[in-house]
């Protein structure tokens, strides 16, 4: 497709080319001349932009030394830097890895996914879900609570209640106090399952891992320069791939993270800049996992959701990142790197302030929710693509200079 | 040519013009459509028999028939409509306006007819092909004959007003099809006849879930419930079914079992490998078509091709080997016996055995049936309800134990009823905020306007697509739009400071998109190989999303993007 745009483009040039050319026929000399003339000017024009750029940068530079100091520390410390994103991920990783220990999980799981207690009250009361979800919420805050009403014949019958980590008698007496005092049939309890299939994490997990193997290759192939490296990388992804989708036993799996280690390799053998990338995009979400189980959040099936939006926002710059310091010529890295980051967090703060913006205004906290991973998300992207990720890049190309 | 008419008549904002016409005209929206639309008219009802249909699939929810008053009392909302059911008495007329027709319907009282053990006599009237001689020739002529057969005598116990038979639901403003989290939908108790075990309960909900699949309805949620006293219950949530649909596919086991004499041949499930479902091996039969019945009824047969397995091949082949071979009236030749097809214990088909399959394992088989109704229309539909299920049990086979039916109701939202306003309220602000921001950083009217329209599209065309493609809008399909919308800002904020940027090399233009759309096409691929494995993965909640979030950035990369690129290289061309 890129080819496709690619050619398109030139052939808009062409045709506009074509009608300039009918055009001069008639007078021909002049419009020459004209032309050269415009061109130096034009040319002068764009030195004088480019010198005013320069001076700009320099006079701000100078008139505040505090964004200077930042500026050198940037610039002269970043393998020392780097250490922040490590230690953040190491961190991470720890937490994770004492979660697993202690309750199974990876996450907590709301009342959606791992199902609990259903309180039904028959009532013909027009109920406020939304306030109600949100008053109990407040009430029982380590408990993952969904309000529903039910309706027959187009009127309201009853309210249900589900919860999960909340015991019966709380709840019951938590809704007395908003209902009043419940009578022998007034309000019926039972307990619910989980509403995803039993397999629904195993295969999400396989999934997500496969999406990475995918997501390394594309990226390999954008930034090494060995063809036959890219050529090993893709068969590796897929065979990888395909062991990891259809196998049940434990040796299929074995084998494919073997074939994963070899990838790994070859990736660090011929393109450290994707490695770069993929680590980012990695520690970003599993960072963003283990803060939110520090927040106590309990993940709803919305929740899962916006923890997969991440994959698409954090992939975004750091490839912008890398584009711009490998792909295109001129300046300094350290200057590359910076024009970068203005886009890049052009881009995260854009992202940020909508996302902001809908947390305070909506009053669904499944939303709340989504957003909520959503900043968090944004916010660790933001230390992973300018702190590791181009940390990692102009440790690489420092390298390479030395080389050269 | 001013700048504006430069950039209408660019193509590629041509391309983004009409995509975008395209989709509103997809979604219709029709903010002042009021009333009940009718979701579906049950079978012999009083609604059916003043004449009012069931809506054809293919009709889109703006455009599908709405009852508008009923005896001249407007009805507006779903409360409206009910509140008159609870008037109605036994025999009462009542006057039916839709926005199409207006239908005269009588109330109908509900009977229950129990079989007694005594019988009596009752005569009947046949049809029957009898040879007369008229004018000295021989013709076969239809002849109606009065017979006197013995049957059980019944008893018909009244149970007050039967149900019209209408199911209704708010009138849709626009095409966009809402799902389970967005306007709720119908919930049904189920519970196991006999007590099962954990594992088994797995199992059923798993088959549950397929069976539902299959039949189409992808926009579920299926779980186990219990109450105190240790009954088990299992809860489905389904938008945009009714009750009987769910009733058909689950209330009963859906046991199918094709038999020659007591021996089973073959059964739903692993004896059949495949089902054919497209239109050129399976629908209404080519050869019998449709035909009114005696007495007045409609019936159409339906037919489809199935695979079946080696085994059951060899099984058909073992049990027909010793079976004689006989000629029929018509002259081919059958073979002794028939295969009967059962559904739950009930014959519902016998088909005969051609004489060349004696002894020969053939895998391939054609299965019929057939479906009647008041008028064609009707019998059409319903031979290819019947023809689905029979499809979805085949493929699914049986449930592990029968299912009774405790209670359905109406569910609201897990969203909550003010969401989708609450919504478009977000959308707003969030786009704003973003131009804003935008507007800090680049300092350029020129740049924030295009910006806020090509946001705003894309979100219009990726409703318009789910609504063209008739995509259930659930939690997954927002989360997409959002990513969609949120990755084009970013590609936007690219090659906005690909153009912006002045540097000492000259870059003419045509270099700086290229550029740009490097960045954004690398980020496109990746994105999208991100999502392909989500969409194979555990069905519904991922596949909406991953789904969606390809179209979207596919539909941001393609038409809006380069769009944005040519409005802000002629507004800031010079």
């Amino acid at each position: 497709m890129f080819f496709l745009q690619w050619v398109d483009l030139l052939e808009e040039n062409k045709n506009e080319d074509m009608k300039e050319a009918t055009e001069k026929i008639a007078v021909e000399e002049n419009t020459e001349k004209k032309k050269a003339e415009e061109k130096i000017e034009e040319k002068k024009i764009e030195e004088r932009i480019g010198e005013k750029a320069v001076i700009k940068e320099e006079i701000k530079k100078e008139k505040i030394p505090l964004i200077q100091k930042i500026y050198d520390i940037y610039d002269k410390n970043y393998k020392k830097l780097l250490i922040i994103p490590f230690l953040l991920l190491a961190f991470a990783v720890i937490l994770l890895g004492f979660q697993y220990a202690t309750t199974g999980e990876f996450l907590h799981k709301g009342v959606s996914l791992k199902g609990g207690l259903t309180v039904t009250i028959l009532t013909a009361e027009e109920a406020d879900t939304n306030a109600m979800q949100n008053e109990l919420l407040a009430k029982f805050p380590d408990a993952d609570i969904d309000v529903r009403t039910l309706t027959t014949a187009g009127r309201q019958t009853a309210v249900t209640i589900s919860a999960s980590d909340v015991d019966e008698g709380p709840l019951i007496s938590a809704l007395e106090d908003r209902f009043g005092k419940f009578r022998e049939g007034d309000y019926a309890v039972e307990t619910t399952g989980s509403s995803l299939g039993e397999s629904f994490f195993r295969e999400t997990f396989k999934a997500i891992i496969i999406a990475f193997l995918f997501m390394g290759v594309v990226v390999f192939i954008y930034f090494s320069e060995n063809a036959l490296s890219k050529v090993i990388a893709v068969l590796l992804s897929l065979t990888a791939s395909a062991m990891i989708f259809f196998s049940t036993a434990t040796l299929m799996y074995a084998m494919a993270f073997l074939l994963i280690a070899v990838l790994i390799y070859v990736y660090s053998k011929f393109s450290i800049p994707s490695i770069a990338v993929m680590l980012a995009a990695l520690s970003d979400m599993v960072t963003v996992l283990a803060i939110i189980n520090l927040l106590g959040i309990k993940l709803s099936t919305a929740g899962i959701a916006g923890f997969l939006m991440l994959i698409g926002y954090s992939v975004d710059t750091d490839i912008l990142l890398s584009t711009r310091v490998l792909k295109i010529r001129g300046g300094t890295v350290l200057e590359r790197v910076i024009g970068a980051m203005k886009t890049g967090l052009t881009m995260t703060f854009a992202t940020m302030g909508a996302v902001i913006a809908a947390y305070i205004i909506t009053d669904s906290s499944v939303l709340k929710q989504i957003m909520l991973i959503l900043i968090i998300g944004l916010g660790c992207d933001i230390i992973y693509t300018w702190l590791q990720n181009a940390g990692i890049l102009r440790w690489y190309l420092a390298k390479r200079h030395k080389h050269d | 040519m001013t700048k504006f008419k430069r950039i209408i008549t660019n193509w590629k904002v041509i391309i983004l013009l009409v995509a975008l016409l395209l989709m509103v005209v997809s979604i219709s929206p029709a903010p002042f459509n009021e009333g009940v639309t009718i979701r579906s008219v049950a079978k012999d009802s009083a609604a059916s028999l003043a004449g009012i249909q069931s809506p054809k699939p293919t009709i889109r929810p703006v455009e599908r028939e709405r009852i508008l008053a009923i005896d001249n009392l407007p009805i507006i909302s779903i409360e409206d409509y009910y509140d008159f059911i609870k008037t109605l008495e036994i025999n009462q007329t009542f006057q039916v306006k839709t926005d199409q027709k207006i239908y005269i319907a009588t109330a109908k009282e509900a009977f229950e007819t129990i079989t007694l053990n005594e019988t009596e006599l009752r005569e009947i009237n046949e049809t029957v092909l009898v040879n007369k001689t008229i004018n000295g020739t021989i013709i076969p002529v239809n002849e109606t004959i009065t017979r006197v057969i013995e049957v059980n005598k019944t008893r018909k116990i009244p149970l007050g007003l039967e149900d019209i038979g209408l199911s209704v639901y708010d009138a849709p403003k626009t095409n966009i099809k809402k799902g389970l989290d967005l306007q709720g939908g119908t919930r049904v108790l189920l519970q196991p006849e006999k007590e099962i075990s954990d594992d088994e309960i797995d199992i059923l909900l798993a088959n549950m879930r397929q069976r539902l699949n299959i039949y189409g309805l992808t926009d579920i949620i299926v779980r186990e419930a219990g109450d105190l006293s240790g009954n088990q219950y299992i809860l489905i949530e389904i938008a945009g079914a009714t009750k009987e649909e769910v009733k058909d596919l689950l209330a009963k086991q859906g046991k199918f079992e094709a038999k020659i004499g007591t021996a089973v041949v073959f059964s739903g499930g692993q004896d059949i490998t495949y089902v054919c479902r497209s239109a050129n091996c399976a629908g209404i039969d080519p050869a019998t078509g449709c035909g009114i019945l005696s007495d007045g009824i409609w019936n159409c047969r339906f037919r489809f091709s199935i695979t079946l397995s080696p085994e059951a091949a060899t099984r058909q082949a073992e049990l027909t080997k010793d079976l004689d071979i006989v000629p029929s009236e018509t002259g081919e030749e059958y073979l002794s016996e028939k295969l009967v097809l059962f559904l739950d214990d009930e014959e519902v088909d016998q088909l005969n055995i051609g004489a060349d399959l004696k002894g020969r394992a053939v895998t391939d088989i054609e299965i019929s049936g057939g479906g009647n109704g008041r008028g064609e229309q009707e019998a059409i539909f319903d031979a290819l309800k019947n023809m689905k299920r029979l499809q979805t049990i085949l493929i699914t086979g049986s449930l592990p134990v029968k299912l009774d039916l405790v209670k359905t109701d109406t569910i609201s939202p897990v969203l909550g009823e003010g969401f989708v306003k609450n919504s478009l309220l977000i959308a707003i602000v969030a786009i704003v905020t973003v131009a804003v921001i935008v507007f800090i950083r680049f300092r350029k009217v020129q740049i924030a306007v295009p910006m806020l329209f090509t946001m705003i599209s894309e979100a219009v065309m990726l409703l318009g697509i789910s609504a063209l493609i008739s995509w259930n809008l659930d939690l997954a399909a927002i989360a997409g739009i959002i990513v969609a919308v949120g990755t084009g800002v970013d590609d936007q904020i690219i090659i906005t400071d690909e153009v912006m940027r002045g540097e000492r090399q000259f870059y003419n233009w045509k270099e700086r998109f290229k550029r740009a759309f490097f960045i954004i096409f690398a980020a496109y691929f990746t994105t999208v190989v991100a999502m392909l494995p989500l969409m194979s993965a555990g069905a519904g909640l991922l596949k909406g999303f991953a789904l969606i979030t390809i179209l979207g950035v596919s539909i941001g990369v393609f038409i809006t993007r380069p769009a944005y690129a040519a409005i802000i290289e002629i507004l800031l061309k010079d």
